[in-house]
């Protein structure tokens, strides 16, 4: 990476060069050679050397030290740091509003008894602030579903029941629980962490797991899906709040 | 607004991140005396300083950036002490931020005057462990972590501070092997 040294340009190793600073002075000009003396001005008269006709002397610096040193690329640096952030957060803003999937399998929209506001229509399309919300008024199917055979062997009342939502860092969970014949058959999504193309990503693939596996075991208890922890631990908390919804509704709790 | 606050504190981290290894990188050209001709030493040496400042500057924006987005849930206690309840995914960051600290503050003039050159040097040499932490905070934690363009920077910067890395470590092997002889 080092280049060689000029002889020419660089008075340290060339003590035998005349005005030692000037040459470096010169080359940062952009001149590439020492320039002459200034001329006196037009019809002016040669002046007599000595302490009186002498310049006032000017401060100099040794060669190659500045008051400011790198100032430029300083406010380069910055300037390129500060766009960046702006830019990037643009950037991410805009994958944002034109990467959400419009239509989403997760989310069960047309749940048995459930209807969603407005704002589940639009989520995962705005920003990520919306969650899945639900109307108090339509749900009510959910909390007091039809007795059937299955509450008079003792096991769970079929039905539909609402989970509590479960937020984290990255969103809300919200699911309901599906059960028949006194047992548990789905586990319906009605709201997910969905404000970026990776929480997508993610939930996509470790609920079908989650769901998958509460249905085999029958509970809450599903095992951990790594690189999905927020999420499993928040899918827990609003299933198993669907269970016990489920349970206190069949005379079970 | 709330999103955009969320979009800050990614693209504050990634600045921050980028800025860090910059600094790092510079550091090494400078501590090795492989700077060329063209610039002066005292160039090298300005912008090092300048480039740790901005990093830990924008490390400090990142960290408050994300306790104003609400969504990230993130508390006070979280981004200055490493914690359980954040994941230690957080807590990388939050060890690279302190060691910044450590690294960036006692090399204030007024500062590092007062202090023994050895124990400067050997403190200053904390921003190599800060840098790798803040990296493994980056893919633990980073949201755009799988992305493939980050995947591609990443390998980038890695690759571009392997050759200052190599180059200090070569000259300080060079100036033990020269000492002894």
């Amino acid at each position: 990476m080092s280049r060689p040294i000029d002889p020419l340009l660089d008075p340290r190793r060339n003590p035998r060069t005349p005005s030692g600073s000037a040459r470096p002075a010169a080359r940062h000009s952009g001149q590439g050679r020492a320039l002459p003396p200034p001329l006196p001005p037009s019809g002016a008269t040669a002046r007599p050397t000595g302490a009186a006709g002498a310049s006032p002397r000017v401060p100099q610096r040794p060669a190659g030290k500045r008051k400011g040193p790198a100032r430029g690329s300083k406010i380069a640096s910055l300037a390129v740091s500060i766009s960046t952030t702006l830019g990037l957060a643009a950037l991410f803003a805009q994958q944002d509003t034109t990467s959400a999937a419009a239509t989403d399998p997760l989310l069960d929209t047309t749940a048995t008894g459930v209807t969603p506001t407005s704002a589940a229509v639009t989520a995962g399309t705005t920003s990520p602030a919306t969650v899945v919300t639900l109307d108090p008024a339509s749900t009510g199917s959910t909390v007091a579903p039809t007795p059937t055979t299955a509450a008079a062997s003792g096991g769970i009342v079929d039905g539909t029941y609402l989970g509590t939502p479960s937020t984290n860092k990255w969103g809300t969970v919200q699911v309901q629980a599906v059960y028949s014949g006194g047992s548990l058959v789905d586990v319906q999504i009605l709201s997910y962490p969905d404000r970026d193309r990776k929480s997508v990503a993610i939930n996509q693939r470790s609920l079908p797991s989650m769901i998958n596996d509460a249905i085999s075991i029958q509970s809450s208890d599903v095992a951990h899906i790594s690189g999905a922890t927020y999420t499993w631990k928040s899918y827990k908390v609003s299933l198993q709040s669907a269970i016990d919804a489920a349970r206190s509704a069949s005379g079970l709790a | 607004m709330n999103s955009w606050w969320w979009y800050l504190t990614r693209s504050t981290g990634i600045v921050a991140a980028l800025l860090s290894v910059a600094a790092l990188m510079w550091g090494f050209y400078f501590s090795s005396r492989n700077m060329g001709q063209r610039l002066k030493a005292n160039w090298w040496l300005a912008l090092h300083n300048w480039l740790g400042g901005s990093a830990l500057v924008f490390t400090a924006l990142h960290m408050l950036v994300s306790f104003l987005d609400s969504e990230t849930g993130l508390r006070l206690v979280d981004l200055v002490w490493p914690n359980d309840v954040a994941g230690w995914e957080i807590g990388w960051g939050v060890i690279a931020f302190w060691l910044f600290c450590l690294v960036v503050l006692p090399s204030v003039a007024r500062i590092r005057r007062r202090l023994p050159r050895s124990l400067w040097h050997a403190v200053h040499l904390l921003a190599i462990p800060a840098v790798v932490l803040m990296a493994v905070h980056s893919l633990q934690a980073g949201y755009d972590a799988d992305a493939r363009a980050f995947t591609r920077v990443f390998a980038l910067v890695v690759g571009l501070g392997m050759y200052p890395l190599s180059v200090r470590v070569l000259s300080v092997l060079h100036r033990r092997r020269t000492a002894a002889t």
